[in-house]
């Protein structure tokens, strides 16, 4: 055990970065936060499994990634892709791993057969942690138990879920998920000289996430966070490994495991290269009489990975939008993530916020450090700091035609809750089915559906009677739980949502940049809907007002009339929006009178617009 | 469930203009007290759901404060909520000519040019600060309603004022 490892406390919470190529822990020291290293020094652990082919225990890190070419449908890399996932969400890299990812009978979960055994994605990252655990034991000289662990801010319930999963195979204790930028930023900031605005661009090998915080006196405040959680590194081995393929003239070959494992590390080893040089050639062995050569000059790469910089700066402008700032604003510039170190990626981050990259930062060990710093906060040290995360994605309720009631918007700072009322659509309705989604989008078929389930024995009321309280909680660790109350009769019912697949990559980018292409359109159909809604809630309404009423007969007619055109504009499917929105104002107006002088306030319930989130 | 009361919650007095820098020392101050983070080992450990819920609801309640203090709309909406629960519910309808105005500057935000954009802009921003002093002053009258009636009208000035600025965004954006 060497002196600089001594833990500040006798309680031991480690800090782990379980990375998609490495990973490692680190622990804040008597001298700060510290790295926990193997004997010889090396800090990063390749989150790589290989298995021997007696079928013995899999072994991970450096050996493993040692045998990738021996054994190459026995190694498995990248594994973080598939944590939280079903084979689905995968489909498009799964046929580019060496190693077979298939779909497990019950939810289509991702899993990967070996010998006869289908690994869970998180029995696998347990592995991976476990060594984790090992290495770090070693460096402190006692157990380790407790840990927080880091996740791209950009990953979901599921995934978030799963990485806890991971953790408990793993026989640690997870105290805190933390996000990976925020712990970043932590690390960045923990000498407390950095006060002011910063931006956390994080690409790794395989997740981009990028957030913009305030650090102040020791408060670190992520005003927003923007991501993509299949994006990075490997993208950029993959483009390379494209222009193999083709050097070799035999995509064919492609499928042999041994092929596409020995191309992915000469397509990576390319890369390194180029980060340096302007021109790299390399010759590769694919078992065929003559090996392949490829010279391949910086700018050809820089134009195949261009066009995956330029997602990573659309996420950092709707970052910036988001925490209402602008680039002028930014006081300084961390990378993190080894994808960083490639010369384009800087140049082209560097040019958009107009600040060069803060060199004082590892990106290879900030995020573990950040999170040792996190895991000491939890057990009781650095009281002087205190860390606000948001949750990446807005989380919402289905209602009426289609439409999500959105509870909680993205960027809020968590924990967090929210309760609004809803009601019922049919008199005498005793259950209602609370479908819950998460996404940017007015329309449920554009946004992903989390969980659902049914708040049952409200006893039968007309329409729009049943007051039903739903109350979304997002804790600490980003994970949401979701309760539903009838307020007249207090019949409840609730549940952590397990959702039973993530969001694609594909999903998230998208919905994220439909949500502003589409944004006027959705709110023209969103309004449409609402407005459909509430004039088929007040024809039901005021029919059944009057009947209780006793209003002058000119009246009554007046009203009468007027709801009666209501219904025939609802009836007619192509009614135009303004037509009926004149003719429900020409109703309200009408009714506004009875609702508010004769009838009890029952009535006026009814009358009133089933739900309407408040506008941002 | 009544959600609770933001002042309140951050123990602050309630008033539509606020210290933005006090606003935040308070929410700063509450949180270092009631986060997640800094819950005692007992209480983190706690087997009783209902003990962590109500810890949990405490924190989400000191930062849904927050956001709605930090806003000067959602703020005025708070202080109308808390003279009258109906007053902005009952004021959705907003007058005919009111909405008439609203749309025909609509339809002069989506048509100006890059030329018309910096006048219209300023136009716009001071309907927005006009309607913001008609909440105030209808709030210190004691008048929930009116001052309800206002925020409603805002938000068109408001989206409009935001339309534009998208509009200019994408328009000299060369992005």
């Amino acid at each position: 055990m060497t002196a600089d490892a001594t833990p500040a406390s006798n309680r031991i919470v480690v800090g782990i970065d379980l990375g998609t190529t490495n990973s490692l822990a680190a622990v804040v020291t008597r001298h700060g936060p510290r790295v926990l290293r193997a004997a010889d020094g090396a800090a990063l652990i390749p989150s790589v499994l290989s298995f021997p082919e007696d079928g013995g225990e899999p072994i991970v890190g450096a050996t493993a990634k040692a045998r990738a070419l021996d054994l190459p449908a026995r190694t498995v890399h990248s594994v973080k892709r598939l944590l939280g996932r079903t084979r689905t969400d995968v489909e498009a890299e799964a046929a580019r791993l060496p190693y077979p990812v298939v779909p497990e009978p019950e939810r289509g979960l991702a899993r990967i057969p070996i010998d006869g055994h289908a690994w869970s994605p998180e029995e696998l990252s347990a592995r991976v942690l476990g060594a984790v655990r090992s290495q770090a034991e070693a460096a402190l000289g006692m157990p380790v138990e407790e840990a927080v662990i880091t996740v791209p801010a950009y990953f979901d319930d599921a995934q978030r879920q799963a990485t806890r999963h991971a953790a408990e195979l793993a026989g640690l204790k997870c105290l805190r998920i933390v996000n990976e930028p925020t712990a970043a930023s932590l690390a960045y900031g923990i000498d407390g000289s950095h006060d002011g605005t910063v931006v956390v661009y994080d690409l790794g090998g395989g997740t981009f996430d990028v957030s913009v915080l305030e650090i102040r006196d020791g408060v670190f405040k992520v005003l927003a966070t923007a991501g993509d959680t299949h994006l990075g590194g490997d993208d950029f081995d993959r483009v390379i490994a494209d222009e193999i393929l083709a050097a070799a003239g035999a995509q064919a070959l492609a499928d042999d495991p041994y092929v596409k494992q020995a191309i992915r590390r000469s397509a990576e080893a390319l890369k390194i290269e180029l980060s340096t040089a302007d021109e790299a050639e390399l010759s590769i062995d694919l078992g065929r009489d003559e090996p392949v050569t490829l010279r391949l000059t910086r700018a050809r790469f820089e134009a195949l990975i261009a066009p995956f910089v330029d997602r990573t700066l659309t996420c950092l402008r709707q970052a910036l939008r988001d925490a209402e700032r602008t680039p002028d604003q930014i006081d300084d510039l961390v990378l993190v993530g080894g994808s960083t170190r490639v010369p384009l990626v800087r140049e082209r981050v560097a040019a958009a916020t107009g600040r060069e990259p803060h060199a004082g930062v590892d990106p290879d060990l900030a995020v573990a450090l950040g999170a040792a710093i996190q895991a000491d906060i939890l057990a009781g040290g650095s009281r002087h700091l205190l860390l606000l995360d948001v949750i990446p994605l807005s989380l919402g309720l289905e209602t009426m035609g289609g439409v999500v009631s959105k509870l909680i918007l993205r960027n809020a700072t968590i924990p967090t809750s929210k309760t609004e009322e809803f009601s019922t659509q049919v008199d005498g309705q005793t259950a209602v089915e609370l479908n819950i989604y998460q996404g940017e989008r007015e329309r449920i078929v554009d946004c992903r559906k989390l969980a659902s389930f049914r708040l049952r024995g409200i006893p039968p009321m007309p329409a729009g009677l049943p007051r039903i309280a739903v109350t979304f909680m997002v804790d600490a660790d980003g994970v949401l739980r979701v309760l539903a109350q009838e307020q007249r009769t207090g019949v409840t019912a609730s549940i952590q949502v397990v959702p039973s697949f993530g969001l694609t990559q594909e999903e998230v980018r998208a919905m994220m940049r439909a949500s502003i292409d589409h944004a006027i359109e959705d709110m023209e159909a969103r309004e449409a809907i609402e407005l459909r809604n509430k004039a088929a809630a007040m024809v039901h309404g005021t029919r059944r007002a009057l009947e209780l009423s006793d209003l002058p007969p000119d009246q009554t007619y007046a009203v009468k009339k007027a709801t009666n055109k209501v219904d025939r504009l609802l009836a007619a499917d192509d009614t135009p929006t303004d037509e009926l929105k004149r003719a429900v104002e020409d109703l309200s107006r009408r009714t506004a009178q009875i609702a508010d002088d004769v009838i009890g306030s029952a009535v006026q319930k009814a009358l009133t617009e089933p739900q309407k989130p408040e506008a941002r | 469930m009544s959600q609770p009361d933001p002042f309140a919650t951050l123990g602050l007095a309630p008033a539509l203009e606020l210290d933005l820098r006090a606003l935040e020392t308070s929410y700063l101050a509450h949180s270092r007290d009631a986060h997640p983070d800094r819950w005692s080992e007992e209480l983190r450990t706690s087997d009783d759901p209902a003990v962590l819920a109500e810890a949990l609801a405490r924190s989400a309640a000191i930062n849904d404060a927050y956001r709605l203090l930090k806003d000067r709309w959602l703020r005025a909406g708070v202080l109308i909520d808390r003279l009258d629960t109906a007053a902005r519910e009952a004021t959705r309808t907003l007058s005919p000519p009111f909405l008439v105005e609203a749309m025909e500057l609509a339809e002069a935000v989506s048509e100006a040019g890059p030329a018309d954009a910096d006048a219209l802009r300023e136009e716009i921003a001071a309907r927005v600060e006009e309607t913001f002093v008609a909440i105030a002053s209808a709030l210190e009258a004691g008048d929930p309603r009116a001052a309800a009636t206002a925020l409603h009208q805002s938000q068109y000035f408001r989206k409009a004022l935001a339309d534009l600025d998208a509009r200019t965004l994408t328009d000299l954006d060369p992005r």
